[in-house]
């Protein structure tokens, strides 16, 4: 009898106007590793929720172990044998391993005092078992990322799961830890259990897993055995490489150096850090960057727009280093800043829409001269609108769907004519025809003399904008094309997964 | 491009929350005293119509009304700005002696001036309790709702001590400071509520105009509401984290420097009566907005006054009217509706 199997599985958040699974169909078996594969927005995490019991699917039926997983009971699926361990740890870090392995159903004395030896005993006997080298005592904050993802497996074995789901476990480990790891789940696949592995790495999906499911858009694109497929095809099928007419850019003549990375780092552990990247980025171009996630490119983009300073090496931007107090003028006068954490960085979502779009000319000199409202809601409404978002400038931001706040970000910051533009991940939930409106106004600006730093985890949109190529693996930059003409998306997602080219 | 007129976005919501604290209050306000009084009839009507029963204690309810509004501007200001300032009753008590030690100290200079001075110096008394608050969060990212606190309740203990032992009346029965120069106090003929009112519509006006119409305004909630994006997208953070608790600070200062030259005429050991923590209520149940604070002001300081009435007239203990007071800010402060309603539409 099969471990899952999922038949027809559609979900659709109608906040986003997103159909993150469409018709999903999907089976696991005793001791089967199937891996997880598709571009970022494929709905891999939402389907792995769904497993997870953590959201519920609009239609389509899951079964797990033969039983049908009931809607609207969320601990329906971890109590018939399902492990989620999601991207980021959900351990308690002040709490030992043991601690946070019998969280919730903590074994008791005399019915109410906790029995701690109890619980490092059991810790010890589930470590033993599976050969998991985890001290049951170690507080879980002192423990290494691959210890921790171990701690993270222990805890839902600790809870019976027979079938595990790992969301990119392997993310933030470096290639050593990551074959630790995958050791330690060869073992569980031998006692029988079932993994659904969802990772971006082509390489190590082709060495581990038994079968290969590629979603694209919602839906199962590819179910494949690894010696059905190679490194370069996995790795553009699961990057989405339909062929498209690119927005090609005339090459213009390179004019002053904006920016400059000269061996810079940041980030001490595992390969989200940026190590030793330098690059040189002149006015008139795009230089594009891609990574998949737990690459560095989060540590790049906070360096380039001078969020934080390097821990070595140095980033000079139009010539110097940043000091703190420069920054907001630099910020307001010339550097124009697209972030991947919108949220958090793009906007402040309680504050209304005329606000948040006219925020850079705040901090500019308009701050402190009495200005009519309606003057500053025209402004608004002929920014936003530029970029094609109409909609009522009182509004808060938060009212705006996702697709809209990006909208609004890039109507902010690519208005003007700044002289450097760091835009990560700038179609973050943009549809079709925004996005091709942001790429060639990103080309435009270049074309005007803005020097564009483009970090994306897209090997289609490093394409389509870039005029020079690179990629980030594990926090090392690689130049692959000055013509980016000359390559195409295989070559960019085989080098983003790490494969040689 | 046609634009429309400005319109005020007011929510079904936000109206609720405003709406239910307020009926809450009028509702229960008179139930409460008439529990504890054995003659309910006349301690409903003492603290329902007491507030307004005679000139005298309509200008006192309007005075006090109009200090609270004072401090629950500066509340407002501070909360708007991120800034969770719990050091209001302090600020008060500090800027109220600062105001009478100038006061004082110029007893042969021109009353306008005397005054003038003693109000400044409430205000930056109040101000420097304020500052070191400000200046945790803005270099260390200390935590503004402990510091101010902890500033404030040391500030009282020490002010408590000054006005019992060095600066004592010593002719005095009170537990107070000597009294400032009869001139500069208003004349209750021309002022029967005292200049607090006046000071307090003045400052209302201006910080609506000030939120509303300034960038430094918008600037502040913008930093308030997310203070890593104000900082990535180039405001200046530095003073947006320092002024707005300093400003917040010298409201309270001012409102403590009206009430120690108001009808005393002197610094009181415990003058700030709970006037600080109050006033979070107010500026709660208006929603920050300083417009609303006035009324907001004026129900609270109902309470206050009907609840003095209500003891001295009915034989209510005062201290029913905490409850009602509580009740309130319990209601301010919740959250009314359920997650999926406040949640906005997504266009």
């Amino acid at each position: 009898m099969a471990l899952l199997s999922a038949i027809g599985v559609s979900k659709y958040y109608p906040s986003t106007s997103t159909r993150a699974n469409d018709g999903i169909d999907f089976r696991v078996e005793a001791g089967e590793f199937v891996a997880l594969v598709g571009e970022n927005g494929a709905g891999k995490s939402t389907f792995a929720r769904i497993v997870a019991g953590l959201e519920e699917p609009d239609s389509g039926e899951l079964r797990i172990k033969g039983t049908l997983l009931r809607r609207g009971r969320p601990g329906e699926a971890e109590r018939l044998g399902v492990g989620f361990v999601p991207q980021v740890s959900s351990l308690a870090p002040g709490l030992s391993v043991a601690e946070n392995l019998v969280l919730g159903r903590e074994p008791l004395r005399f019915g109410f005092l906790l029995d701690l030896r109890r619980a490092e005993y059991e810790a010890a006997m589930l470590a033993e078992r599976y050969g998991f080298p985890l001290d049951p005592g170690a507080t879980v904050a002192s423990l290494a990322p691959a210890e921790r993802r171990s701690a993270d497996i222990l805890r839902a074995l600790a809870r019976g799961a027979d079938l595990l789901v790992l969301d990119e476990p392997t993310s933030i480990l470096t290639e050593a830890e990551a074959g630790k790891l995958f050791d330690l789940l060869d073992r569980l696949r031998e006692a029988g259990k079932g993994v659904i592995l969802i990772s971006h790495r082509i390489r190590e999906v082709l060495e581990v897993s038994d079968r290969i499911v590629v979603l694209r858009k919602g839906r199962v694109e590819a179910s494949l055995r690894p010696d059905e497929t190679d490194e370069r095809s996995l790795a553009a099928l699961a990057a989405n490489a339909i062929p498209r007419e690119r927005a090609r850019k005339p090459p213009t003549a390179p004019g002053p150096t904006r920016l400059e990375f000269r061996a810079a780092s940041l980030g001490k552990s595992g390969s989200a850090a940026a190590r030793a990247v330098s690059f040189e980025l002149r006015a008139g171009e795009v230089l594009g960057i891609a990574a998949l996630a737990g690459n560095g490119l989060d540590a790049l983009e906070d360096l380039a727009a001078a969020e934080r300073e390097p821990e070595a090496g140095e980033v000079l931007v139009f010539g110097g280093r940043v000091k703190p107090r420069e920054r907001s003028s630099l910020r307001r006068e010339r550097l124009a800043y697209l972030p991947t954490d919108r949220e958090g960085r793009g906007l402040s979502p309680r504050a209304s829409l005329v606000d948040n779009a006219l925020a850079r000319t705040l901090a500019g000199g308009g701050r402190k001269a009495l200005r009519g409202s309606r003057a500053m809601r025209e402004a608004a409404l002929r920014q936003n609108a530029w970029f094609g978002l109409r909609a009522e400038p009182s509004r808060p931001a938060s009212t705006l769907s996702g697709g809209n706040r990006q909208r609004l970000v890039a109507a902010r910051e690519l208005s003007g004519s700044p002289d450097l533009v760091i835009a990560a991940n700038p179609s973050q939930g943009l549809d079709a025809s925004a996005q091709a409106d942001l790429w060639s106004r990103l080309s435009e600006l270049a074309r005007a003399g803005s020097a564009v730093l483009l970090l994306t985890s897209s090997a289609e949109e490093l394409l389509a904008v870039s005029t020079r190529a690179a990629v980030l693996y594990r926090g090392r930059l690689k130049l692959l094309a000055e013509d980016p003409a000359r390559i195409d998306v295989h070559s960019v997602a085989a080098a983003m997964s790490g494969a040689a080219s | 491009m046609k634009v429309p007129s400005i319109r005020v976005p007011v929510s079904a919501g936000s109206l609720l929350r405003v709406a239910a604290p307020s009926l809450a209050a009028i509702v229960a306000g008179p139930l409460v005293v008439a529990l504890f009084s054995g003659a309910p009839g006349a301690a409903i009507a003492a603290f329902a119509f007491g507030p307004v029963s005679s000139a005298g204690a309509a200008s006192a309810f309007i005075e006090q009304s109009a200090l609270l509004a004072l401090c629950a501007l500066g509340a407002a200001l501070a909360f708007r700005s991120g800034s969770f300032n719990l050091g209001g009753e302090g600020q008060l008590y500090a800027g109220g002696l600062a105001g009478v030690l100038a006061a004082l100290a110029l007893p042969s200079a021109s009353p306008a001036f005397a005054l003038a001075t003693a109000l400044a110096a409430g205000a930056l008394g109040g101000a420097a309790l304020a500052l070191p608050s400000a200046l945790g969060k803005r270099f260390a990212g200390a935590d503004v709702l402990l510091s101010s606190f902890l500033v404030s309740q040391a500030a009282v203990l020490a002010i408590d001590w000054l006005i019992a032992s060095p600066l004592r009346d010593a002719e005095s029965n009170l537990i107070a400071t000597r009294m400032v120069s009869r001139a500069i106090l208003p004349d209750r003929a021309l002022f029967p509520a005292g200049y607090a009112p006046y000071a307090a519509l003045l400052f209302a006006a201006a910080l609506a105009l000030f939120f509303a119409r300034t960038g430094e305004g918008r600037a502040v909630d913008l930093y308030g509401g997310n203070p890593t994006f104000a900082r990535s997208v180039g405001l200046p953070v530095g003073t947006l984290a320092l002024w707005p608790l300093v400003g917040a600070g010298a409201l309270h200062g001012l409102a403590g420097a009206f009430i120690a030259l108001g009808p005393a005429g002197r610094a009181v050991r415990g003058m700030s009566g709970g006037m600080g923590w109050t006033a979070i209520a107010v500026s709660l149940l208006a929603a920050n907005r300083p417009l609303a604070i006035l009324p907001a002001a004026l129900l609270l300081g109902w309470l206050d006054s009907g609840a003095r009435q209500a003891a001295v007239f009915a034989g209510v203990p005062f201290d029913a009217a905490l409850l009602v007071k509580a009740f309130v800010l319990l209601l301010a402060t919740a959250r009314l509706l359920p997650p999926r309603a406040r949640r906005g539409v997504a266009s």
